[in-house]
């Protein structure tokens, strides 16, 4: 949903503290008396609203996870880690992993090195239609998932859809896409192909124009060229924002709710249930808040171990360039 | 040889961008009779105002889209006040604990609200805010962290001699920041709100979660709305789609006059 800003937040992570940090020296002119409360005023208002709107139900989103609560009146007991228990035997739970894996590794895979040939392609000449291609790839990006979700499965629909419309000119008749679980997955991954890819090359693009063009010279002069100079030179440059760029895409195709609710509604069957439509299930459904709350931290925790293997991967990295050369 | 290759392998990819775009447009402007037909048509043979027509005359698409903008501007406006005076404080000041929250803030905006939906419904619900506009700016403004991550550099890269002047002038911190460092820095924090105020425009997630009245429904849920009731109805998706895409379209022109540029930091 709101993909490119962390992408800008995370640059800002390990370059504007650094930057900021000098300017920040000058700009604290302490009065006396005023002092150190000042700074509270500004980020309190912020702090504590999130507190009330974010905190206190993620708090008690994990509560719910150990109490056995259903809606309506009713007792509401402390049942300890029963729910996660039954995780291990909620079949559905498993399938839900499972197509949130697959969702997750073929977006990464597909979205980053497809971004990553799109931005190459874009940095490499001045054309004249440059401006036009960017505009065109983000659009997608640009609108609502519930509009990606329409297009696509008006695409897919068989037998009035655009696909198979086509299919049938060369001669293959009606696939029904959305009714048979392996290709509903691969329906839902183009569809999220098709939103991701214009901001995915963005943010590598921005990278890859930071990068000197001392050292693409330098490079050059010592006779890389071509493969040897993408391998040796640009590649070890992007290493961050590739990373970082996989981890936004990551985030995206793990928190992928509405695309897979009004593209296939996590069917045929529950063949492309993912974690978050089984959240949404259990509770409006199954009417089974403490299982679904499980559920819901379970993901959280995949989101927490995913952001934190890259922001490890990325410390552990070498430095990007652009900090020696002011 | 390879530039052939290479070129047409973008073209491939544009086709593969935009050709869902077009037809989705072009099915918006087909008559019912030619949307249900076999072989596809690809064309309309003449251009049929009709989906638009039964859709935009529709008082409860009227509603839909009087509901979007409102949740959309007081979301933005609340969202972009917060997150502003935030992103200020964290930008100027140091102070215990300042990077630590900094890295908060960022760890909530990496994850959704998605995970903690069932709590959140149940809390609105003994609160009394569901099926109200009014829960959900609340809830989605929340979103505010990204809002202090995308301004905290470029306040941080304004000279500081301006504030110090009028603090010498007598100036309270936040009138500093009001009179001084606002309007300094007000095509940032206008293409912020401009941003936020799209995001909320297309979210449907959080309306899907707490609205389910049909006066109160926005736009995107709108939408969704023609999938159920009389099996999908094509034409009138696609219009209503376009429709949707329409405010979006008119955002990117003007942040193309006010130029993205004046978000970075070094501006």
């Amino acid at each position: 949903m709101n993909d490119v800003i962390p992408a800008k937040a995370g640059i800002h992570w390990h370059t504007a503290r650094d930057q900021g940090s000098g300017v920040r020296g000058q700009a604290t002119p302490r009065h006396p008396g005023r002092g150190t409360a000042t700074p509270y005023v500004f980020v309190l208002p912020a702090l504590v609203y999130l507190l009330f709107f974010w905190g206190y139900p993620a708090g008690y989103a994990f509560f719910l996870s150990l109490t056995d609560t259903t809606f309506g009146p009713g007792t509401s007991r402390f049942v300890g880690l029963d729910n996660y228990r039954q995780l291990l035997e909620d079949a559905l739970f498993w399938t839900s992993l499972k197509n949130s894996s697959v969702l997750f590794v073929a977006s990464v895979l597909l979205e980053v090195s497809l971004g990553l040939a799109v931005a190459l392609y874009l940095s490499e000449s001045g054309k004249r239609w440059k401006g036009t291609l960017i505009a065109s790839l983000l659009l997608p990006w640009l609108f609502s998932e519930i509009v990606t979700a329409m297009t696509w499965r008006s695409i897919f629909h068989e037998p009035f859809g655009l696909l198979n419309g086509l299919l049938r000119q060369v001669g293959i008749t009606g696939v029904p896409w959305l009714s048979r679980p392996k290709t509903a997955l691969a329906a839902l991954v183009i569809a999220s192909l098709w939103q991701g890819i214009g901001i995915s090359a963005m943010v590598i693009l921005a990278a890859l124009q930071a990068i000197p063009p001392r050292l693409m010279d330098l490079a050059s002069i010592d006779g890389a060229h071509g493969w040897r100079k993408f391998l040796h030179v640009v590649l070890p440059q992007l290493k961050t924002v590739l990373l970082l760029d996989g981890m936004l895409v990551g985030i995206k195709s793990l928190g992928s709710f509405t695309l897979v609710f009004a593209l296939t509604g996590g069917g045929p069957g529950h063949g492309t249930e993912v974690l978050a439509t089984h959240v949404y299930r259990l509770t409006f459904s199954h009417y089974d808040l403490g299982h679904a709350s499980a559920v819901g931290v379970c993901l959280a925790g995949l989101f927490l171990g995913l952001v934190s293997i890259v922001y490890l991967l990325q410390r552990g990295g070498p430095e990007p360039a652009r900090k020696g050369t002011p | 040889m390879k530039r052939v290759a290479s070129s047409a392998l973008m073209l491939l990819l544009l086709a593969f961008v935009v050709g869902p775009i077009l037809w989705v447009v072009l099915t918006s402007l087909k008559p019912e009779s030619e949307i249900l037909r076999l072989p596809v048509v690809w064309l309309p043979s003449s251009i049929s105002w009709e989906h638009y027509g039964s859709v935009l005359s529709d008082t409860a698409v009227h509603r839909y889209i009087a509901n979007s903008l409102a949740v959309a501007v007081a979301t933005s406006a609340l969202a972009t006040l917060l997150g502003a005076l935030a992103a200020y404080g964290f930008g100027r000041y140091r102070f215990p604990g300042s990077s630590f929250l900094l890295g908060l803030l960022l760890v909530v905006h990496l994850l959704p609200n998605l995970v903690s939906m069932t709590a959140l419904y149940r809390i609105c619900v003994s609160v009394h805010l569901l099926n109200s506009l009014v829960g959900l700016v609340l809830v989605k403004a929340a979103g505010l962290s990204l809002v202090v991550w995308l301004l905290k550099g470029y306040f941080e890269s304004l000279p500081p001699q301006y504030e110090e002047m009028a603090r010498v002038d007598g100036c309270s911190p936040l009138g500093v920041f009001f009179r001084v460092v606002v309007p300094l820095r007000f095509r940032g924090i206008l293409v912020t709100a401009l941003f936020f105020f799209a995001q909320s425009w297309k979210s449907f997630f959080l309306p899907l979660l707490l609205i389910n009245r049909k006066e109160k429904m926005t736009l995107p849920l709108g939408i969704y709305q023609y999938v159920g009731e009389h099996g999908f109805e094509i034409g009138k998706i696609c219009a209503l789609s376009v429709v949707s895409m329409v405010p979006i379209l008119f955002l990117l022109f003007v942040l193309n006059r006010i130029g993205w540029e004046s978000l970075r930091p070094s501006g």
